[in-house]
């Protein structure tokens, strides 16, 4: 049997057991996870899995939802009005915008298919598509970046992201609700964004320097839209440009020298000149590596999965803050040793999912001992007793927090991801899966 | 490249064992060899013999046959005594014929200890002796250094010298004490560490570094440094109660005020009062000193037979090295001079990188430590593919952070000497032991 067929046999073999794998509700072990040889993960960190459970299920349930829904959801008009104190409550704008109301309607979307399907969420997600979709520019611009609690434009034409977020939303939307024209919808998104993309005029950001660009950002969104739809329905054209995003990911960002992301390059892949020619969003990256990780196992592609893993260590090791833990977003220039010290949320997430991820495929010792560490980390320096919400960013050291802005997208998602990890290995008693041998 | 060759690449790139990634992958010696090691620590691993012995060959090869022979034609002066420094690495040429009061300290150290704890060449004992008989003659009176530079003939360039000048000769004189059993030497080793102790214990101290310059009675960590080696070889010998004092006093000094409460690393100025100076250009903090300085305290820990003296210093040590590691090209740094932006001196120093071998072999030859083996195993992996060149008559003793564009004027006579030596001796003594730990301090 050639190595593809067994892992597409193995893969059939098991995919009740995994739930397909994937971020899914878990689902009874139909068989043993015979295939891992590791020993069963009984706790992470000190905590049994059901501990953490129960400590996701706080998060989100307990606190991060009902905060969402006093001062963030415009139960009214639709939407997400964001800017938010984090420790009041108290909104400082009512504006929306584009990535937000994408990102939300997925996080609720998610949330009803997979977590709980209370009809409230899906109203929500709901609300939103019907706020954002109409604001949708008919001249092939992108949507614009944000918009008056009423939906007037307050500014020109956004990013590539506004509607590629509005696309996930939109797909995990269908899922839930079954409305299917909006699963089509998404499709069309995507492949519209992606040939602006692959036009060599294509420029992310006119501010920044760059006559044409390819974004490991641009890459990773397109890879986990597309890596999510693929687990729902098959389309050939999607499987494409998720096959370009691999080998864009894996090798035409990739430098040779010293074995990280360029976040930018140009159209032909060549390294910019100017400010961005070494530069390397570690943050990017390891979330891109943990997509990519996912993306292997709908695959059940073992040596994907090697590679995405090793990427994933590598952007970690790098990005390491070794004197004050956590971990740094952004080397301004990798060769000048250039680092953003600020601190950020969202990175902390990714880690904390990707880590997960590779314990529970492989009962990792490193992943389970990082993610244990992050975790207890995270909980001391990005959370304040009595705050409404976790600081999305801060100083170095986390002693000053960013006080306005609820996110609203990676910190749930982080919440629901590694719940239904939890929940999917507590049903199977721990093992891994095993699923790459 | 492929996805193949990328995973490769990615594994042929260390990512940081010691700093907490994976990748023993560039590694000179098979891990697979390593053993665990029961005795000492479940979970921790030594090296078995085999493995030890292929080591300890490559380290006398490496003293015996190449650099030994090298110094003995390049950098000896045979004819008048004393060490000429200035020499192409690759070529071994001259570039000129001046000498330092330093390097005569450093090297009648090298030639002493070769000959006291490795081979008694009359040859090693002589060439010691002569660079004794070569900067003698210049000794200065009390509360003075040594001028620090002369031409072949001992004619004085510049007067000019540093309290190291002082130091380094009483270590090659504590040295040569043992190796020729000069009682004379070695009292001379004492007057002239406590000479200079007390003027750096003045609050008319002064020193040029750029983060001392300006203040009073400076307290700099690398004083501390070689004030404590220095004591610690004297007292190896004889119970000088100066000697004591000076070893207490810089342990304290090092592990209770150089030591950062914030950030936990050593910085590298205090105020005479060892207190951190208000002005943030002056917070830096020494990894490439620290890792040197907490090695050496293990050290006396060792000589003290104090375990708690051996475990605060190796926890320390394990954070500077870890904290020092250059995550995207291998190796270590040696100077953080911006804590708070995380801004380093980027450059490489084969010092600091044979410090972190000479630490990490301290780990796992006293305490069997994992950690301490695969510090060892990676960080000489790293040496060999960066400092070494074929061809070259020397190693590469200082270069930009790629170890692209390098020092080639200057011969490097004793850190580097001074790890293979102490590699060395502790091989012999793991593999005596069959490669178990010394039990020194029980269970850690």
């Amino acid at each position: 049997m050639k190595r593809k067929e067994f892992f597409t046999a193995a893969g059939a073999a098991t995919v009740g057991a995994i739930g397909g794998f994937g971020f899914g509700r878990a689902v009874t072990s139909t068989s043993p996870a015979s295939s891992t040889g590791s020993s069963p993960i009984t706790t992470l960190g000190g905590k049994t899995l059901e501990e953490h459970r129960q400590k996701y299920r706080a998060d989100l349930f307990d606190r991060f939802l009902p905060y969402m829904d006093d001062t963030v959801i415009d139960h009214e008009l639709g939407g997400f009005m964001c800017a938010v104190n984090i420790e009041t409550g108290e909104r400082e704008s009512d504006d929306k915008r584009a990535w937000y109301e994408g990102r939300g309607m997925w996080v609720y979307s998610f949330l009803y298919n997979n977590v709980e399907a209370d009809p409230r969420y899906l109203e929500i997600a709901r609300k939103s598509k019907d706020f954002i979709l109409p604001l949708e520019p008919d001249n092939g611009a992108f949507y614009a970046t944000s918009f008056s609690r009423t939906g007037e434009p307050l500014t020109g034409p956004g990013d590539i992201y506004g509607n590629l977020f509005v696309a996930e939303g939109l797909a995990e939307y269908a899922k839930a609700s079954g409305e299917m024209e909006y699963y089509d919808k998404a499709t069309e998104m995507i492949l519209y964004c992606f040939d602006r993309y692959e036009d060599s005029s294509y420029v992310f950001r006119d501010n920044m320097g760059l006559s044409d660009t390819r974004v490991v950002g641009h890459w990773m969104i397109f890879l986990r839209l597309i890596t999510q739809m693929l687990r729902y329905r098959d389309n050939a054209d999607l499987e494409q440009i998720a096959d370009r995003a691999i080998e864009a990911i894996l090798e035409l960002h990739m430098d040779p020298e010293y074995n990280l992301h360029n976040e930018y390059r140009r159209h032909d892949y060549s390294k910019p000149d100017g400010e961005y020619h070494d530069y390397c969003n570690t943050g990017h990256s390891i979330e891109t590596f943990w997509m990519l990780m996912d993306e292997a196992a709908r695959r059940r592609d073992a040596s994907l999965f090697e590679a995405a893993k090793d990427g994933f260590q590598r952007h970690m090791a790098v990005a390491k803050d070794r004197v004050y833990d956590g971990y740094f977003f952004e080397l301004r220039d990798v060769n000048d040793y250039d680092w953003t010290v600020r601190k950020v949320l969202w990175e902390h997430e990714e880690i904390l999912i990707g880590t997960l991820l590779i314990a529970e495929h492989t009962g990792d010792t490193w992943a389970k001992e990082t993610f244990a560490d992050l975790d207890e980390y995270v909980r001391k320096t990005f959370t304040r007793p009595g705050y409404r919400f976790w600081a999305s960013g801060g100083n170095r050291r986390l002693t000053e927090l960013n006080m306005v802005r609820a996110e609203h997208y990676h910190h749930p998602r982080h919440l629901m991801l590694n719940l239904l990890a939890i929940e999917r290995l507590i049903e199977r008693n721990g093992e891994p899966t095993g699923i790459f041998g | 490249m492929n996805r193949k060759t990328f995973v490769s690449h990615l594994k042929n790139l260390s990512t940081g064992v010691v700093a907490g990634g994976s990748g023993l992958h560039l590694l000179r010696y098979p891990t697979e060899e390593l053993t665990a090691n029961s005795r000492r620590d479940p979970a921790g691993r030594s090296l078995p013999v085999s493995v030890l012995t292929r080591i300890r060959s490559d380290y006398e090869e490496e003293l015996f046959d190449r650099f030994l022979p090298a110094m003995d034609k390049y950098v000896v002066d045979h004819e008048l005594g004393g060490f000429m420094c200035d020499a192409d690495i690759r070529t071994g040429e001259r570039i000129s014929g001046q000498k330092r009061a330093w390097y005569e300290g450093r090297g009648m150290w090298l030639y002493s200890t070769l000959y006291h704890r490795f081979r008694q060449d009359p040859k090693y004992l002589n060439i010691a002796k002569t660079s004794k008989e070569f900067i003698l003659p210049h000794r200065p009176g009390k509360g003075r250094f040594w001028p620090s530079r002369y031409d072949r003939y001992g004619n004085v360039l510049d007067e000019e010298g540093d309290i190291f000048t002082n130091l380094y000769i009483a270590e090659g004189l504590s040295a040569y004490a043992v190796a020729s059993g000069d009682e004379e030497s070695l009292q001379q080793a004492i007057d002239i560490t406590w000479d200079a102790f007390r003027t750096y214990d003045h609050s008319e101290y002064r020193y040029g570094s750029p983060a001392a310059r300006g203040l009073e009675g400076p307290r700099v960590l690398n004083h501390w440094m070689v004030f404590l080696f220095t004591a610690v070889q004297i007292l190896e010998q004889v119970n000088s109660p100066e000697m004591r004092h000076i070893t207490d006093r810089s342990v304290e000094a090092v592990l209770s005020y150089h030591m950062n409460p914030d950030y936990q690393l050593l910085n590298d100025t205090l105020t005479h009062d060892l207190v951190l100076p208000d002005d943030k250009e002056r917070h830096i903090a020494s990894t490439g000193l620290g890792i040197q300085t907490l090695w050496m305290t293990m050290y006396e820990a060792v000589r003290r037979q104090d375990s708690n003296l051996f475990q605060r210093a190796a926890d320390h040590f394990k954070r500077h090295v870890t904290v020092a590691k250059d995550p995207v090209y291998g190796g270590y740094f040696g100077t953080l001079t911006d804590v708070a932006a995380n801004r380093w001196s980027l450059n490489k120093a084969l010092g600091v990188q044979e410090e972190v071998i000479i630490g990490a072999l301290l780990l796992m030859e006293h305490a069997g430590d994992s950690w301490g083996l695969d510090c060892f195993l990676e960080t000489e992996a790293y040496i060999k593919s960066h400092f070494v060149k074929n061809g070259y008559k020397f190693w590469i003793s200082g270069a930009d952070r790629f170890v692209e564009n390098y020092q080639t004027g200057r011969v490097e006579h004793y850190h580097h000497s001074r790890h293979l030596m102490f590699t060395l001796l502790a091989m012999d003594r793991m593999i005596d032991r069959s490669g178990d730990a010394s039990n020194l301090f029980g269970s850690l």
